[in-house]
């Protein structure tokens, strides 16, 4: 535990130190971010160490707060989550120590980096805080930190907008997250975990706990109705900060649900039912939004969505499995949506940053400016190739892994007698093959239209990009294929948390591992022998070529040679069927100027594909809230003693309460 | 005898597909045709064990009426019009069988419930019977010639045939019958009403009647 | 044991050997339709060995993506043939989900095979990519639910759901058959999805996308849409046949026989329809779809009875 409270330590003072040194760029840059290096491995050794050990850690700090302790604890959960957060804030910082340098003389470095440590640390705590109060706290100081971290280029309008609607939408959860453990803390009587876990709440209470804690945290994890913030902060932030944001921030919201079940079990049946529609909502109209999309990042940010909602549906199918008795489902339900929290913590921070080095080398991730940067860049395309098939849930990497466990969930659903579940499990693996399909779509367009043919405009790379930025991606992709091909070595891993979860519902603890690693060896030997045949294959066609001709010329233009790089078929064109088939459900919009003159020139075609909550459901929401509260305009006079008397009016009315009915 | 009946059942739901997914006039009565046949079949196979003359008169009237005799009345309002395809439904193909797949889904999954909650003797027949009804008013609501729509009232009236076989032959006869008349009556008024729609708008598009409107 | 061992590796075996041969009895029966006496039925392998024998021409735009593509697709496909077994003889990949494996298996083929032709810059193999993805978008779930209807009374893997069924789940059976029939057509590139044999660039969809291929990285695509072909063939014909004798040699031969049968129906399905609009194909496939649920919900312990 002392590693870990040192590790939280060495954040606090690198990242102030940083600030400090901000006018001397290498000493901010080696404090900053060796500050988080060292930070994460130390807090790395902790959560291993717990993870495999499985004993559980506690301190508990010796002054008091007001409604609790101050304690912190690791079990096995709060382990499994640090895992992915320090693997990600290590790289993340090596990376950021070059991807930063041009920003050097035009941006104050030392407070990113103060705000990045502060980010890690605070996460650090939200996973480890025992008590409600210092969880609030700890959750509030991650979205001020990463608030800041978004508006990096504060200079910029975008991104100012877009750290708002973050600032909104991150304290509109906080606000449902404080009356969720006001509840609790008012049923209990203390706001520490402990009290929780031992205290048993009715079943109306802890329904009520769950829809408000569904609320709180899936607007930080982005379930669709509350997502609006990601495609907005993602694009505006530095890459490295949205590969951490995207890969670990946004779990802390799955990491509050989890920790809810294990707080408030025993599970009710339709907390299973929810989480499976959000999910299913969340796969299809996140995945569709990606598809459209015309900004990598944003792109990635949508795919965010997708894969929360493939995390949600997997816990839904885990607590359904628990109401029904059902140990099997129940199993491969929270082991796909625990190994999928790491999965994408991985795939997606590998693609943040791989999006990070092509706006780093091309100076655009606009889809469609670019082209041809596999020669440039060829190991950043090779990086994001392997990101890519990952999060398409293919083989030898690692979502295929985790979607492998949810399709067998859903398969066991299909065979039990209830016919309730039997329509939920068809639906969900419909949806699932839907989303994979759709994956496949938004992927290939993303890597085909980036580095693949000629590029397509002026905006293109001349270099790759240098080791520092290099060395993160490929560490990422080398624990995505390990994950991948030996699945069967790091599934046991994850049996801690799973029994934690379990254990909150008094079902006994299913743990199959005999069933399950069978498949998984399956998996892996299907893997090794594709892997096998791969490399036979590169064999016979170098021997085949050995003593032949193999000439190159222009690709095969059907007699018309005249094509420019600007005949290539664009993401936007790629993608245009899927969405055009879609565009009830994604809400695309097409427009076509027509010019009907005689020789007509200036025809113009747009395609969009906006966010529909943000601009049909949110924002007229807004501006009916700002009409109702212009008409209250006259508190604020500007007037400071009229705000003593306010302040001084409110004291009277809670003092009167309290002494009327309070008793 | 249950297998015969689920064969008869598979019948009839594909051809529901099959109405939702065409967009050829003379195709979708032609298939209404065929559900009737098949329909007029299912009393057969219920009442095996206790067959008698209603049971004859209820399979053999069914098929008559609505595997022959409608078609051809409606065939022959079709030939009045000289249109063949609906072009412009208000919800598309594609879009329908999608609907088509999740209403009959659901209306399976009711039935199942329904089924169990009271002793039925064919619980099969109540889902297969919430499903027609599902896509006889979806067809109605969704698809503009008033040909189209006759279509789905009688996929409509195949539904309440269907309860009233699944609950038992000798009760349903005399409710059966009327709706069969009803039915007969119907098709006549509507074929008249077509021709007049079509001389009056030159289209049996049953948008055109909003121009009667004030 | 040592015997049931060697039996696993028939499939893979049979499937690597004779695949080609589906592809020349289709060609055969289109030309018998059309009147003419129409290639050998051993073209096909006539043609790969005919590529491999050439040098090869590479396009100044493509990188070494382009050249994977099809090696890493043939490599799926191939391992996909381990996995899926021919009667009762077993794969010797074989584990309860395999089917997800095989899969994806065919998804990552697909994936290569459309970056490979996104390399080449062409705006037809652009458009080829297009719509490939766009049609597996909706074939992969109705392939996914033609499966579970089949599957979903047993265990998740191909050996139990191809092995042989209760004589009860004939008409689901038949049902799904169909469906996989219409996506077998789908995947394969055949009449009425796609022309394999169409003069335009234009209205193709996967013959546009390995346009630029050439020599020995054709023959890989040739070989591997073969495969491809079979795969699925094997999967339509162990999903309606309503009878699997005990003897192995039986079983297996009757098997074959009818996934010849099976081609024969394909090139006559080829001869006699017209190429459906690309528009229309997304409603056929939504058609499959519809028959595939129909088949789930229709099956045991579905919501029918």
């Amino acid at each position: 535990m002392i590693f870990l409270i040192a590790g939280i330590l060495i954040f606090v003072l690198c990242g102030i130190s940083a600030l400090v040194f901000t006018s001397k760029p290498i000493a901010c840059k080696l404090l900053g971010a060796g500050g988080t290096m060292a930070g994460s491995l130390a807090g790395l050794f902790v959560a291993f160490r717990v993870l495999i050990s499985g004993i559980p850690l506690y301190w508990h700090a010796s002054w008091q707060m007001p409604f609790g302790s101050v304690s912190l604890s690791i079990d096995a959960l709060s382990a499994f989550f640090l895992i992915p957060l320090f693997i990600l804030s290590f790289l993340g910082a090596l990376y950021a120590s070059e991807y930063l340098d041009h920003d050097a003389a035009a941006r104050n470095l030392g407070l990113h980096w103060l705000f990045y440590n502060f980010l890690v640390a605070s996460m650090a705590l939200v996973l480890t805080s025992s008590s409600g109060l210092l969880f609030i706290m700890a959750w509030e100081m991650m979205s001020l930190a990463s608030f800041f971290l978004v508006l990096y280029k504060h200079d910029d309008k975008g991104s100012r907008e877009a750290a708002w609607i973050y600032l909104i939408a991150t304290h509109i959860g906080a606000a449902f997250l404080l009356a969720f453990f006001i509840i609790a803390a008012s049923q209990t009587g203390s706001f520490d975990f402990d009290s929780f876990a031992k205290h048993s709440f009715p079943p109306a209470v802890s329904g009520l706990l769950f829809a408000l804690g569904l609320v709180g945290f899936g607007s930080k994890a982005g379930f669709v109705p509350f997502h609006v913030w990601l495609p907005k902060a993602h694009p505006a932030a530095p890459s490295h900060v949205s590969a951490l944001m995207s890969g670990v921030m946004i779990k802390m919201g799955i990491y509050g649900i989890m920790r809810s079940l294990v707080l408030f079990g025993p599970f009710q049946e339709w907390w299973g039912l929810v989480l499976v529609s959000i999910g299913c909502v969340s796969g299809i109209l996140g995945v569709l939004l990606a598809l459209g999309q015309h900004d990598l990042k944003r792109l990635l940010a949508f795919s965010s969505v997708e894969n929360i909602g493939i995390i949600s549906l997997c816990m839904g199918a885990g607590i359904l499995g628990a109401c029904n008795n059902n140990p099997l489902i129940e199993t491969l339900g929270f082991f796909a949506a625990l190994l999928h929290v790491v999965n994408h913590a991985f795939f997606k921070g590998l693609l943040f940053l791989g999006a990070g080095a092509v706006l780093h080398a091309a100076h655009t991730t606009q889809i469609d400016k670019l082209g041809g940067l596999i020669k440039k860049m060829p190991f950043t395309a090779f990086a994001f190739l392997i990101g890519s098939v990952a999060i398409c849930g293919l083989p030898v990497l690692n979502g295929f892994v985790s979607e492998f466990m949810l399709y067998m969930a859903g398969f066991f659903g299909l065979q039990s007698q209830a016919s309730s579940m039997f329509l939920i499990a068809a639906v969900f693996m419909t949806s699932l093959a839907l989303i994979g399909g759709l994956a496949t779509a938004c992927f290939t367009k993303a890597f085909g239209s980036i580095f693949l043919g000629e590029p397509r405009s002026q905006q293109t790379a001349h270099h790759d990009v240098g080791l520092c930025m290099r060395i993160p991606m490929y560490a990422l992709a080398s624990l995505c294929a390990i994950i991948g091909l030996f699945s069967w070595l790091v599934v046991p891993m994850l049996c801690g948390p799973l029994s934690l979860i379990a254990s909150s519902n008094q079902s006994g603890i299913p743990i199959t591992l005999a069933t399950l690693s069978p498949w998984l060896k399956g998996i892996s030997l299907g893997c090794a022998l594709f892997i096998a045949v791969i490399l036979l294959l590169i064999l016979l066609r170098k021997r085949l070529l050995k003593n032949r001709v193999v000439s190159s010329s222009p690709t095969w233009d059907c007699g018309f040679s005249a094509g420019t790089p600007r005949i290539q078929y664009t993401g936007s064109s790629f993608t245009q069927p899927v969405t055009n088939f879609f565009r009830k459900l994604s809400f695309s919009k097409q427009t076509l100027k027509v010019d009907s003159s005689i020789f007509p020139q200036n025809w113009t075609f747009e395609s969009d594909v906006p966010d529909a909550a943000l601009d049909k459901v949110y924002l007229p929401g807004f501006k009916l809230i700002g009409f109702v509260l212009s008409k209250l305009k006259w508190l604020q006079g500007g007037k400071v003693h009229v705000y003593v008397l306010y302040i001084v009016l409110t004291l009277i009315a809670f003092l009167t309460w309290n002494f009327l009915w309070a008793k | 005898m249950k297998n015969q009946l689920y064969f008869l059942i598979i019948i009839m739901v594909v051809s529901n597909f099959y109405l939702l997914s065409s967009s050829r006039l003379r195709a979708l009565i032609r298939i209404a045709a065929v559900q009737g046949i098949f329909l007029g079949l299912f009393p057969f196979i219920t009442q095996a064990s206790h067959f008698s003359q209603h049971t004859l008169i209820i399979g053999i009237g069914a098929m008559a009426l609505k595997g022959i005799a409608i078609p051809l009345l409606l065939f022959r309002a079709l030939r009045g019009v000289e249109e063949y395809r609906e072009e412009k439904p208000y919800i598309g193909y594609t879009m329908s069988i999608c609907i088509g797949i999740v209403i009959v889904s659901c209306a399976f999954w009711v039935g199942s419930h329904i089924a169990a909650s009271a002793f039925f003797p064919f619980p099969a027949l109540i889902s297969l019977a919430m499903s027609l009804a599902a896509v006889g008013f979806f067809l109605i609501v969704a698809r503009k010639k008033a040909l189209t729509q006759v279509i789905g009232y009688l996929v409509l009236e195949n539904a309440i045939y269907c309860f009233g076989i699944s609950l038992s032959v000798e009760q349903s006869l005399l409710v059966e019958m009327g709706v069969l008349l009803d039915l007969l009556v119907g098709v006549f008024i509507m074929g008249v009403v077509i021709y007049h729609i079509n001389r009056e708008f030159d289209s049996i598009n049953t948008e055109s009647l909003e121009e009667l409107k004030e | 044991m040592g015997k049931m061992m060697l039996l696993q590796y028939l499939s893979p075996v049979l499937a690597l050997v004779c695949a080609p041969f589906l592809l020349g009895i289709i060609n055969r029966t289109k030309a018998v339709f059309a009147g003419r006496k129409g290639q050998p039925l051993l073209q096909t392998y006539f043609d790969i060995a005919k590529l491999l024998r050439k040098g090869a021409v590479y396009s100044t735009t493509t990188s070494w993506l382009f050249r994977a593509g099809p090696i890493v697709s043939l490599a799926a496909v191939v391992v996909a043939c381990f996995i899926i077994p021919i009667g009762k003889c077993g794969a010797p990949i074989s584990f309860t989900g395999d089917i997800v494996l095989f899969m994806y298996l065919l998804g990552i083929a697909r994936f290569f095979v459309v970056l490979a032709a996104l390399d080449t810059g062409s705006p037809f193999e652009g458009m080829g990519a297009s719509r490939e993805v766009f049609f597996s978008v909706l074939a992969e779930p109705v392939f996914l639910l033609c499966i579970l209807a089949l599957a979903h009374t047993h265990d998740l893997r191909f050996f139990s759901i191809l092995g042989g069924m209760s004589p009860y789940a004939i008409v689901p059976a038949l049902l799904a058959g169909i469906s996989l029939f219409v996506v077998m057509l789908a995947e394969n590139a055949r009449i009425p999805i796609d022309d394999p044999t169409t003069h335009l660039e234009l209205t193709m969809i996967h013959e546009v996308m390995v346009l630029d291929h050439g020599g020995p990285d054709f023959a890989l695509i040739t070989y591997g849409s073969a495969l491809k072909l079979w795969l699925f063939g094997l999967v339509v014909v162990r999903a309606i046949l309503p009878f699997h004798p005990a003897s192995m040699l039986l079983d297996c031969s009757i098997t074959l026989c009818t996934m010849a049968v099976c081609a024969v129906i394909v090139g006559i399905v080829e001869s006699v329809t017209a190429r459906l609009r690309l528009l229309r194909v997304p409603q056929l496939l939504i058609g499959a779809a519809a028959l595939a649920a129909l088949a789930l919900f229709a099956g045991e312990g579905g919501l029918f009875l």
